[in-house]
């Protein structure tokens, strides 16, 4: 314990006296909120990636009588199957990371190229595009992530790819905008006039423009993510049991409220601390990035 | 007026391809509406299930499907619902206003409560009121809706033995009984996305805020008061006007699962059960209709931004 | 070898059940069990009064109301308040007359003819005749209907009408459920001649129930009438009744607590939640709903009844309860338990406990010393009971090293994917369902449909040349005893040869308020008898 809490002020003092590189780290620790999230998510990625090491027992076996309170053997009790909670808290990590990471992989790639493709170019395809998007947009983001998934089959990895799709039009708002300004700034002509590779001009001028921007959406969408997960497992499209995701706990919760509430409360609360966590970080990256970015 | 002109053409290309997109997928999921009917524990016979099929078209291709349905569409026939035979037309009709009402108060109820929360937190000094209104803010927006909705009916029922009365009444025939109905929904809806008004009121007024005409007004000796309301708010609003459309559109086709919990004959629970029920007119017609409803609330928004800054014109 | 199995269990089976604590809840339900069927304890004080309107939640939207082409249980319980049939059931479960006075069965049991009540008027004041039953029974039979539960009646080749108050019907073979397949109102709704060509079935009914239908809003609510002209006078009490779609159980809790709806069917876990709530009586009785997993028997491993006999024995019934009912349910065999006589003794039945070691044996058998296959199972969350009770099963399973991969599926897709293994002989669609069968007018509709070379519900195709011959005989004799000891038998070897795995009989738990008297369950889990209720103070 000790070590750990020398280690982490050491790292603090790296950083510190790491001088202009980092400088925003030290508007990082100026904003609590941003700290704070980051400390969360933090906590999330080393729980999800320690959670052999912190789970004793297989989340999906059924292996002691089902309900028991805290305590015991059972550090958290045990779900309405005899599953151990405290291993279907710590794997819900890996779950819930999952869940965000690839549908806004999914999204960026769908989206993000298509913002920058339509900001980049304008004109016709920018339109076109932009339509496409509004399409994906005006239709209602569950009945689509209903019926993809319904179309695709049943499974988690499914289920996220559809969410990634519906999330796609707003990353690609997200990427056009600044894409649109800077692709049309004088040195980007002058660029092409000398010649300079389209996609190079895209990779050094443009991406560093709307990285920012997208990466608090990133941020934003990972916690929106694992929020849809959960509403689709409430309506029986997302996690396949017996797979520990939150939302599927919660959901299930549902029948024992006031029998056994420990079932609800702790993956309510383990969604609510992850969720709070991404959105305090993008809160504080978009403080930190957007009003500098502008004078850069 | 010609901008109208063009979004308007805009607007009907995108509805059909919205119209393409549903269409395709609903008719994709396996399963379809005889296999609801007939299916669970009775069971028809390869001829009667032929017979079904035929009855709902079902057995034609499916462009020749598209085409009839996408004319009959065009002269504002919207087909009969393949669970109940009604019109859908009528199914629309009779289900839009209590949609329409949860989504305008929830929207009302948000901006009501998230933009005064965003304005204080970005004219406050003291980094605690910050802090504490972004979490406050955030911690509706960190549970999934249907868990708050839940709480809700549990804490009303267990603490207060409340319950508004079950079937639902129009807010003209009964208004004090409709804010009721309504009162629970509409708060488990705000508190979800009140948090994202917060935070954009909150950043576009401190952006705002720090503008120079900002500062010459105060230099000029407008109230405090004066500068936040008439110089700030105002510029402020634009993005927080396309937050509250955005929620707008996505309240319109969102609540699937609170009208679902608090039993509202809305149109998401009309949509959700006729995906569930493969009632192909239903989805087709209602998706459309949402389709229609966000895009025109997205035209509104653009129209109040040309109004709230007179730099934006539209050619 | 079967001899020596069956031997182990009877040994086994009396200390199983002694020392089952789990199978405690359905130690006193097998209390009241036995010949017959016991209806809930009458509470009632004092004597039914009119009056009132019962505003109570309905679980599943029910889809249509028409009383001939759907499926779905949902539908009965909306249209069982209007239509009714020749005969119906009574507390006791017991067949007796309805709209037919009384009726005689002639030629060996080929021929019925049943004699009309006569001066019973339809919803719209019409009356009753021959011409309005014979019409209805054609519509069902008429395959151009496509009635899925047309089975029930087909055994009438034809209909007659002799007078206007006398309708006969010849069956080609004798048929003994047939009184029960009226009762049992799934195809049997009686409606005016014409009716059917007129209107919208869908959302709008004319029949003979103690309630008239006022309204219908899909997805929302039911309300219903009084039908002042009802036959059976003084019935019924109540004024009128609304039904509310309320499908989220806590919602429905929550309006029981607040007082805003006097009746709601619930789970064993939302009975549990509502923690004796004053002004709440909660009532359990047996049901006619047995939960299991149909199997595609053309599947490998599993066209061999020992594969599947071994998979089942790993499993222990009584968890299976726990876990999936919550503890409300009784152990049952192919017919649920507390179904007459028909049923099995669940103290006799097997694998009410788990033989792991049996289960290695009889698999090493078959020649999967190790295990090491797979199955796929598949589900629906629309019943979350199924969803646990397959979970338990992957789990079991894994003891034999035997990977169960559990499909949760959406409902349609479900339904589709089960149609299609029905429907492809077993070749595509899925392998292992999970749900359910519902009461049924006669032991016959568990066995023939489901097991019978020529069954409709065969799934994969499952053939036992020993059991047709007394299956088939089995549906046509009348004499009760012999009856009886067919299907003790038949049951008996589709317990041993597992073509399903049939867990538990699930209670009926309803919940009502304490000013709602004069309610008993049925057995059908049906709500028959809000007919004889009435809303005291």
């Amino acid at each position: 314990m000790v070590e750990g809490h020398a280690g982490a002020r050491a790292a603090v003092a790296w950083l510190d006296a790491s001088g202009g590189r980092v400088r925003w780290w030290r508007a990082l620790r100026r904003t609590p909120p941003a700290m704070i999230g980051a400390a969360v998510v933090g906590g999330v990625v080393i729980v999800a990636a320690a959670a052999p090491l912190l789970a004793w027992n297989n989340p999906v076996a059924q292996i002691a009588k089902p309900l028991l309170a805290p305590g015991g053997p059972y550090l958290a009790g045990t779900d309405q199957l005899g599953r151990d909670e405290l291993s279907r808290l710590v794997f819900g990590t890996r779950v819930s990371l999952y869940v965000g990471v690839l549908a806004v992989l999914v999204a960026l790639a769908l989206g993000g190229t298509a913002g920058l493709l339509a900001g980049f170019y304008g004109g016709w395809l920018d339109n076109v595009t932009m339509r496409a998007m509004d399409v994906l947009f005006a239709l209602p983001a569950l009945v689509l992530a209903i019926a993809i998934t319904a179309v695709l089959g049943p499974s988690l990895t499914n289920v996220m790819l559809a969410i990634g799709i519906v999330y796609a039009p707003t990353f690609a708002r997200v990427a056009r905008g600044p894409t649109l300004t800077v692709a049309q700034l004088p040195y980007i002509e002058a660029a092409r006039a000398v010649g300079v590779s389209t996609p190079a001009i895209m990779l050094r001028h443009v991406v560093p423009n709307i990285s920012a921007p997208l990466l608090v959406q990133t941020t934003v969408s990972l916690s929106t993510a694992i929020l849809t997960e959960a509403a689709l497992s409430f309506l029986g499209l997302g996690t396949q049991p017996p797979t520990p995701s939150w939302g599927l706990m919660l959901s299930d919760a549902r029948q024992y409220m006031l029998i056994d509430p420990w079932i609800a409360v702790l993956p309510g609360c383990a969604i609510a601390i992850t969720v709070l966590g991404f959105n305090l970080l993008g809160d504080g990256l978009r403080d930190l990035l957007d009003p500098r970015l502008r004078l850069l | 007026m010609r901008y109208l002109l063009r979004r308007g053409l805009w607007t009907v290309a995108a509805l059909l391809g919205v119209s393409v997109v549903i269409f395709l997928l609903v008719h994709l999921i396996p399963g379809t509406i005889v296999d609801i009917l007939g299916g669970g524990e009775g069971q028809l016979s390869p001829e009667q299930r032929a017979a079904v099929m035929h009855q709902f078209g079902l057995d034609r291709p499916l462009p020749v499907q598209y085409a009839y349905w996408l004319g009959s569409i065009a002269q504002g026939n919207f087909g009969w619902s393949f669970r109940s035979g009604q019109p859908v037309g009528q199914l629309l009709v009779s289900r839009l206003p209590i949609t329409m009402e949860l989504a305008v108060l929830s929207v009302a109820g948000v901006a009501g409560v998230g933009i005064p929360l965003g304005i204080l937190a970005s004219v406050s000094g003291s980094l605690r009121v910050k802090t504490a209104v972004q979490v406050i803010g955030l911690l509706g927006l960190s549970l999934p809706n249907f868990w708050i909705a839940v709480l809700l009916i549990i804490a009303a029922s267990y603490l207060f033995h409340w319950l508004p009365a079950l079937i639902y009444v129009p807010p003209w025939t009964q208004p004090w009984v409709n804010l009721q109905q309504m009162f629970l929904p509409v708060l488990s809806l705000a508190l979800g996305l009140a948090a994202v008004v917060v935070r954009m009121t909150r950043s576009s007024m401190l952006e705002v805020l720090g503008q120079e005409y900002v500062k010459v007004a105060q230099a000029k000796g407008v109230t405090r008061a004066g500068v936040l309301l008439r110089h700030a708010l105002r510029n402020a609003l634009i993005p927080i006007i396309t937050v509250l459309g955005l929620q707008m559109g996505y309240l319109l086709g969102g609540v699937v699962i609170t009208e679902q919990i608090f039993g509202l004959p809305g149109l998401g629970w009309m949509l959700l059960n006729g995906v569930y029920q493969r009632d192909y007119p239903v989805v087709q017609a209602t998706v459309m209709l949402f389709a229609l409803t966000f895009i025109v609330v997205n035209l509104a928004v653009d129209l109040v931004y040309t109004y709230l800054d007179p730099r934006i014109r539209y050619g | 070898m079967a001899r020596s199995d069956s031997d182990a269990r009877g040994r086994l089976s009396r200390r199983m059940f002694l020392g089952g604590g789990l199978a405690l809840g359905g130690l006193a339900a097998l209390e009241t069990l036995g010949r017959g069927w016991h209806p809930a304890p009458a509470w009632a004080a004092g004597a039914p009064k009119r009056g009132g309107t019962l505003v109570a939640a309905q679980e599943v939207d029910p889809v249509s109301l028409d009383p001939h082409t759907n499926s779905n249980f949902s539908a009965l319980q909306g249209y069982e308040h209007v239509y009714e049939s020749l005969t119906m059931y009574d507390q006791k479960m017991n067949v007796v007359p309805c709209l037919a006075q009384k009726w005689d069965i002639t030629n060996g049991g080929k021929t019925y003819t049943f004699h009309l009540r006569p001066n019973v008027k339809f919803h719209n004041g019409q009356p009753v005749t021959a011409d309005d039953v014979k019409y209805s029974i054609d519509r069902v039979l008429d395959p151009k209907t496509a009635s899925p539960w047309i089975s029930w009646l087909s055994a009438i080749k034809e209909t007659k009408v002799v007078d206007p108050l006398t309708v006969q019907m010849n069956l080609d073979a004798p048929y003994p459920d047939l009184l029960g397949s009226f009762a049992g109102l799934r195809a049997s709704g009686i409606m005016p001649k014409g009716f059917a060509e007129r209107e919208n079935l869908k959302i709008k009914a004319i029949g003979t129930g103690p309630f008239k239908l006022v309204e219908y809003v899909p997805q929302d609510h039911i309300t219903y009438v009084r039908n002042g002209d009802y036959w059976n006078q003084p019935l019924p009490y109540l004024d009128g009744m609304t039904f509310k779609v309320l499908t989220e159980e806590n919602a429905r809790l929550a309006a029981l607590r607040a007082g805003q709806i006097q009746y709601a069917a619930l789970s064993a876990q939302g009975a549990a939640q509502l923690q004796n709530a004053a002004g709440i009586t909660v009532l359990k009785a047996p049901n006619a709903w047995v939960s299991l997993h149909y199997i595609n028997v053309s599947k490998k491993p599993l066209d061999d009844a020992r594969v599947r006999r071994a998979l089942r024995m790993a499993v222990d019934t009584g968890e299976v309860i726990q876990k999936a009912a919550y503890g409300a349910a009784v152990p049952s065999g192919p017919i649920p338990t507390g179904y007459g006589d028909w049923s099995l003794d669940p103290r006799t039945l097997p694998y009410l406990k788990a033989d792991v070691d049996g289960a290695r044996k009889l698999l090493a058998e078959a020649g999967y010393p190790n295990g090491g296959f797979t199955v796929e199972m598949s589900c629906s969350p629309q019943y979350p009971e199924f969803v646990a009770s397959t979970l338990v099963v992957q789990e079991s399973l894994r003891r034999l090293n035997v990977t169960a991969n559990v499909v949760q599926m959406e409902w349609g897709a479900f339904v589709a994917a089960h149609n299609r293994e029905l429907q492809t002989g077993g070749k595509e669609g899925g392998v292992i369902f999970a749900s359910a069968n519902t009461f049924r007018p006669g032991p016959d509709g568990y066995i023939y449909p489901y097991f019978a070379t020529k069954g409709t519900l065969n799934d994969g195709g499952y053939r036992n040349p020993k059991l047709d011959p007394l299956m088939t005989e089995a549906r046509a004799i009348s004499n009760h005893d012999q009856r009886r000891s067919l299907y003790v038998q038949i049951q008996r070897t589709l317990l041993e040869e597992s073509p399903n795995w049939w867990w538990y009989a699930k209670y009926n738990i309803e919940a009502l308020s304490t000013k709602l008297q004069g309610y008993a369950q049925s057995f059908t889990g049906r709500r028959i008898f809000l007919k004889t209720a009435w809303l005291g103070a």
